[in-house]
């Protein structure tokens, strides 16, 4: 490097046109020789020297090392940069550069700078490696940041201040902390000879810091809209579905637990799920048998607890489900009986069921006919029954005409749906008819009154048109 | 099954051989009278000259007779499934069927829907010089014709009970009723030819 200072030197020397009219060196005499590499056309004489190319003038320092060695060394020698000595070498400096709140939330976007001074001329600048460092809360040291250091090259300071800026892209946020509280970071910086922290430096003005104090909190989950999805009042075995909506404003994987309170206030049961913010927990009770027949006619509360591995929360005790008692009647003698023997569609059948009140207080119970046949599957007859039921036997009784021509020639199924439990702990009875509708489609008989009025019509309506035609058409 | 509806498609033929053969009447006549007439006509012309006028009264009743013919012929073998079981009145309309009106219903239906062709049969008539004879037991036609039809009629209201009998008997008087509206055709064939 120091050769390559040396001929800039010489070369700007010669381009700018001295009065030295030409190094031809000659010579160890110094005199004129007859090298031929003369910058001047016209030797002797100085000034209006005619200028010299750059390859001329590297073939003639050639042909001055070659052939004048000591002269050359000798101009080497007048033109060589002294070197810099090490023992003026500055050790670079650097800080940490950051200019946002310094209260912050663990999701929240931080950018954190590393800033650099190295006020040592180019020719002794070393490549700098640094490090960020971090001490998480509760913890006593740094640990780095990244596995790999970051790089500063000795030509990349600005040159009026001789500083450059450098960021640490791996930091986005601290997310990935499970705790809260005070986070420091430092500068960890080396040039292969001298190790240094940015901590080495006191009184530093902001935006700089020698090391940074960051007071990182969690935003804690949030649960809301509690709520019971399913029939109100409910019987114990009936689905329901305690749902909540659950957010968290820092992403986090939250963890929710159901409490059902009995209504002594101990817990009975709880169940958790993990769940993602923004979602709705649903828990059903049939999926975690939370209720059995011994909980018929009972009230509950419930509550919810919730966290995200950081902060844990509780809800307050919500009400419900408040459960019908369990009432079971007694039924028996499902029967139908057409209104005669030929079981036409059109005709009325009779549909019968003995029941009985099991428990000593009397109860309303509805009861709803449906009947099923090939063609009309579980159809729901139009009324319905709500019957106060005793210990005393009483029988629930449907007249209905519940078929059609396209039912005629089936069999037929029906059945009794109630209100509560029968003795089974079912809620309806189904019977299959053991006969078949009557194939018989028209439902009067020629020789009479309907039967005679159709044909009637239809020979009546031929004369009419016969007659009409003829007038028309015919004449 | 099959001898049923072997029996429908003689009573079709039959109206088809009616239809037909009155054609051929009309042709051989054209043909005779162009062999002996020194002058040009047209087949319009000579059908216009030989129209004959059957009376009123003959008219409307052989227009009855064809319109319920027809009724009674849908009725033999398109009201119940007995015949096709799945092409009749009581599986494609079993609501309407089984209705208080089921049956004039579906009388009516017919009657609109061979209107055209039953009330055009008797068109046929006015080329020919029907005897006394004929007429009258033209006009007793529209009997065995309501006859076939209640019988029908009355299978139906049964159904799906039958009687094999009552079926061929209101069959069988179909057939003769629609020989003898065709007569007057058949008549004047065996006159040409003769």
């Amino acid at each position: 490097m120091h050769k390559r200072v040396a001929l800039i030197v010489i070369a700007f020397i010669l381009v700018s046109g001295t009065s030295l009219g030409g190094l031809t060196p000659g010579g160890d005499s110094g005199s004129g020789s007859s090298d031929s590499s003369s910058a001047s056309s016209g030797g002797g004489g100085g000034g209006g020297s005619k200028q010299i190319s750059a390859d001329s003038f590297i073939r003639m320092l050639k042909s001055w090392q070659n052939n004048y060695p000591i002269k050359f060394d000798e101009i080497k020698t007048l033109l060589y940069k002294e070197p810099y000595t090490t023992t003026e070498y500055k050790v670079p400096m650097g800080l940490i550069r950051y200019d946002q709140n310094k209260t912050i939330s663990r999701n929240e976007k931080v950018t954190v700078n590393a800033a650099f001074w190295n006020y040592n001329p180019i020719e002794i600048r070393r490549v700098l490696y640094f490090y960020l460092e971090e001490m998480d809360p509760g913890e006593t040291s740094y640990k780095q940041v990244s596995t790999q250091p970051q790089l500063v090259q000795t030509n990349e300071y600005g040159e009026k201040e001789n500083s450059t800026v450098r960021g640490f892209p791996e930091l986005e946020n601290f997310r990935r902390l499970k705790t809260t509280g005070v986070v420091k970071l430092r500068l960890k910086y080396t040039d292969g000879i001298y190790d240094n922290f940015s901590t080495d430096y006191k009184n530093v003005p902001q935006p700089y810091y020698s090391y940074l104090t960051l007071n990182v909190f969690n935003n804690p989950p949030l649960i809301s809209n509690l709520s019971i999805i399913g029939n109100d009042p409910p019987r114990y075995k009936d689905p329901l579905e305690y749902v909540a909506d659950v957010s968290d404003p820092d992403g986090d994987l939250i963890n929710v637990t159901l409490h059902i309170l009995d209504d002594a206030g101990a817990e009975k049961r709880n169940a958790s799920q993990e769940i993602m913010p923004g979602q709705r927990v649903a828990f059903k009770s049939g999926e975690y048998s939370f209720f059995s027949e011994a909980d018929a006619g009972k009230n509950f509360t419930y509550y919810y607890t919730y966290g995200d591995d950081i902060n844990v929360s509780r809800t307050d005790v919500a009400s419900g489900p408040h459960f019908k008692p369990n009432t079971k009647i007694f039924v028996e003698n499902p029967r139908v009986e057409p209104e005669n023997m030929n079981c036409y569609w059109w005709q009325k059948y009779t549909f019968s069921l003995d029941v009985r009140n099991q428990n000593p207080e009397d109860v309303n119970v509805t009861f709803k006919l449906y009947t099923s046949t090939p063609k009309h599957q579980w159809q729901k007859y139009k009324d319905s029954q709500t019957v106060r039921l005793t210990q005393e036997p009483q029988t629930i009784v449907f007249d209905a005409s519940p078929f059609d021509v396209s039912d005629a020639s089936h069999g037929f199924s029906y059945s009794f749906n109630y209100s509560e439990s029968d003795q089974h702990g079912n809620d309806n009875i189904v019977v299959a008819y053991t006969g078949r509708i009557n194939p018989k489609l028209i439902k009067y008989d020629l020789i009479s009154l309907l039967g005679l009025f159709n044909l009637a019509v239809v020979l009546f309506v031929s004369l009419l048109g016969g007659i009409f035609v003829e007038r028309r058409f015919y004449r | 099954m099959k001898f049923e509806i072997f029996l429908l498609g003689v009573m079709v033929i039959v109206i088809l051989i009616g239809i037909g053969l009155h054609f051929v009447n009309l042709k051989r006549i054209n043909d005779q009278v162009r062999a002996t007439s020194d002058r040009e006509f047209d087949m319009k012309a000579l059908m216009k000259a030989l129209q004959l006028r059957q009376g009123s009264n003959f008219n409307t009743w052989v227009l009855m007779a064809w319109s319920m013919l027809f009724v009674a012929f849908f009725f033999l073998f398109f009201l119940t499934p007995s015949v096709f079981q799945t092409w009749n009145y009581f599986e494609r309309l079993p609501g309407i069927a089984s209705g208080g009106s089921g049956l004039l219903t579906f009388g009516l239906g017919v009657i609109i829907l061979s209107g055209v062709a039953a009330f055009s049969m008797p068109l046929m008539y006015r080329y020919y010089a029907v005897s006394r004879r004929t007429k009258r037991w033209m006009i007793y036609m529209p009997l065995p014709i309501i006859l076939s039809l209640g019988t029908s009629a009355y299978l139906g209201t049964i159904y799906p009970e039958t009687n094999y009998w009552y079926w061929m008997g209101a069959c069988i008087l179909l057939i003769i009723a629609e020989i003898v509206l065709l007569l007057p055709i058949i008549e004047g064939l065996v006159e040409g030819t003769s």
